[in-house]
């Protein structure tokens, strides 16, 4: 079967800064896997390698099953990145009709598809004006309208909705999930909420190195922990009750958002053991606002980098 | 490497340059400067270049045969066309061709097209890109001298169209290995503006040591082959043999230029 992605020992240097080292990574399709890290992780650079912007330094990557500088992949990958710009002084909608033309398209086809692409985004009305007039966003969005000309095998997106103001980011994500069953995803964000929206699998980078290649689930969920959102910060006296709780291994508070509790438990009937938690709550007076049983994906991510650091 | 991609960038960078700034930064100035020389042998210049006197001025710095042929056989304002054309080939190279990559590598342009073609794919319809526009810049000049030839100097129609494209083909030939050094310049630099100046003061500086190096190594004028116009006495000249081995060097040098610019390209961080 051929891999989506395969690297062995990949390492990319700019001059003396180390981005990535020796990265193995191995992820079949189809996927839809989310690329996480703090800035300066190498989200960016993994990404440009794979679509070819960018050589590697050292080690192998395959694309494909092909180099990412190879003829046979030219099309078939596709890559929104951040600091990637449209020619100025042309309209957007002609260069979009040129890039699908280099896939292989015809003059006819190419127009066909980009119509039905920028209406799918609702981006139709401003797609013949020149970058230069039109406002970030809108240009983040015509760039999405560009990684998806001819249904790529495997989409690279960096940061997709970063920018964009939540009725934008949300229209970007359901489009995002119209194709997930039709393409591949290699989703890089630090919306870590949108990445478990969106993604089955997650690759977390750290300083340049892979820290972890897992399913969400597995990492969201593994362990059993309630997240309680109060209706206003809990007293001692409920904070004493739940420690006392046998289950609890620990608890802790969130001093930024004080209504907020954690609870770390290790009970064979999870279902109970919440439903104890529910009442003793509301038997102290308290309202519970949020409930959520299992990690999120956030807490995660930070575990295994605190444990990596 | 797919053909069909490579003639697509072609043209839709052609299409950019025409109309754009990239492309106006070559246009205007190339065309002033063919206008205002032009319109001195609509008044007819020509027919005093050709008097005695003149002739005779510069046969002191020239050979009197090859001055006859070219400005008495063959109608003036082309010859005038030709001569000039190969004197101002590499300033209307570097305006040409300084933006063929830098500000695309710059505004990470080029990481659209990586995704969709191989990246001689995109050096090779940028470089042909850039010397079709060059190419058909000089036919235009070449056609305007070729009106005044027939119509103010009175040469007949067959001479001028068969004296003018050999000419024109041999300029355009004279550009291309100009245009290849460029691509080493353009690969180097994010800025058009960069690439502009530092083009120029490149080819400058390596103007100016060869003539240093001519000077200390008095024997030999080797140096002078470092750049193709070196060859241009031979293209104008009357030696057959010397013309030939001229224009046979120019895709060599095209390529050697072309490769080193390649070479930078093919490495650089898109």
């Amino acid at each position: 079967m051929t891999r989506l992605i395969e690297t062995e020992g990949l390492s990319k240097k700019y001059r003396a800064t180390p981005a990535l080292t020796d990265i193995n990574l191995s992820i079949e399709k189809p996927v839809c896997t989310g690329l996480v890290g703090k800035n300066g992780a190498g989200k960016t650079t993994l990404l440009s390698i794979l679509s070819g912007s960018i050589r590697q330094s050292s080690g192998t990557v395959k694309v494909l099953g092909h180099a990412p500088q190879g003829s046979a992949i030219k099309g078939k990958v596709s890559i929104l990145l951040q600091d990637a710009h449209f020619k100025k002084g042309l309209p957007v909608i002609s260069q979009l009709e040129h890039f699908a033309r280099l896939q292989g398209f015809t003059k006819q086809a190419a127009r066909d598809e980009i119509a039905d692409l920028l209406r799918q985004l609702n981006n139709a009305d401003y797609a013949g004006k020149n970058p230069e007039q039109l406002s970030w966003g809108q240009r983040k969005r015509l760039g999405i309208v560009q990684a998806f000309i001819g249904q790529p095998e495997l989409v690279l997106l960096d940061e997709p909705t970063a920018g964009l103001d939540p009725l934008a980011a949300h229209d970007v994500r359901k489009f995002i999930r119209t194709y997930t069953d039709k393409s591949s995803f290699i989703i890089s964000s630090h919306n870590l909420y949108e990445i478990e929206d969106i993604c089955s699998d997650v690759v977390i980078l750290d300083k340049g190195r892979l820290i972890a290649y897992t399913k969400i689930t597995e990492l969201a969920g593994k362990d059993n922990s309630l997240k309680i959102s109060l209706d206003r910060a809990p007293s001692e006296e409920l904070l004493n009750a739940l420690s006392q709780l046998p289950e609890i291994i620990d608890l802790k508070t969130d001093s930024a958002n004080q209504e907020k509790i954690t609870l770390y438990f290790a009970s064979k009937q999870a279902d109970k053991f919440q439903l104890q938690v529910q009442t003793l709550i509301i038997d102290q007076g308290f309202s519970l606002v949020h409930l959520h049983r299992g990690k999120a994906l956030v807490d995660g991510v930070l575990d295994l980098v605190d444990a990596e650091n | 490497m797919n053909w069909r991609r490579i003639a697509l960038i072609t043209v839709f960078d052609l299409r950019c340059s025409v109309f754009k700034l990239k492309g106006l930064i070559f246009l205007l100035p190339f065309f002033l400067f063919w206008y205002l020389l032009l319109r001195e042998f609509y008044d007819g210049i020509a027919t005093r270049i050709q008097s005695s006197e003149v002739l005779m001025l510069l046969s002191a710095k020239f050979d009197m045969d090859l001055i006859a042929r070219l400005l008495v056989d063959h109608p003036p304002s082309l010859s005038a066309f030709f001569i000039f054309g190969l004197y101002s080939t590499p300033f209307f190279a570097v305006l040409a061709a300084n933006d063929s990559f830098a500000s695309d590598l710059g505004n990470g342009y080029f990481r659209f097209l990586t995704a969709r073609c191989q990246r001689i794919e995109i050096f090779l319809g940028r470089y042909l890109s850039t010397i079709t526009l060059l190419a058909a810049a000089l036919s235009v000049v070449a056609v305007a001298a070729g009106l005044i030839s027939i119509f103010i100097e009175g040469y007949a129609f067959s001479h001028v169209l068969l004296y003018a494209i050999q000419i024109t083909s041999v300029l355009i030939l004279y550009t291309a290995p100009h245009l290849a050094y460029m691509t080493i310049i353009s690969s180097m630099f994010n800025s058009a503006i960069a690439a502009l100046f530092l083009g120029m003061l490149a080819y400058i500086s390596i103007v100016f040591s060869i003539f240093i190096l001519n000077i200390l190594f008095s024997e030999t004028n080797s140096f002078a082959y470092l750049l193709p116009s070196s060859v241009k006495a031979s293209l104008i000249g009357d030696d057959g043999f010397a013309f030939a081995v001229a224009i046979t060097s120019l895709p060599a040098y095209t390529l050697i230029f072309a490769w080193l610019g390649w070479g930078i390209f093919r490495k650089r961080n898109f």
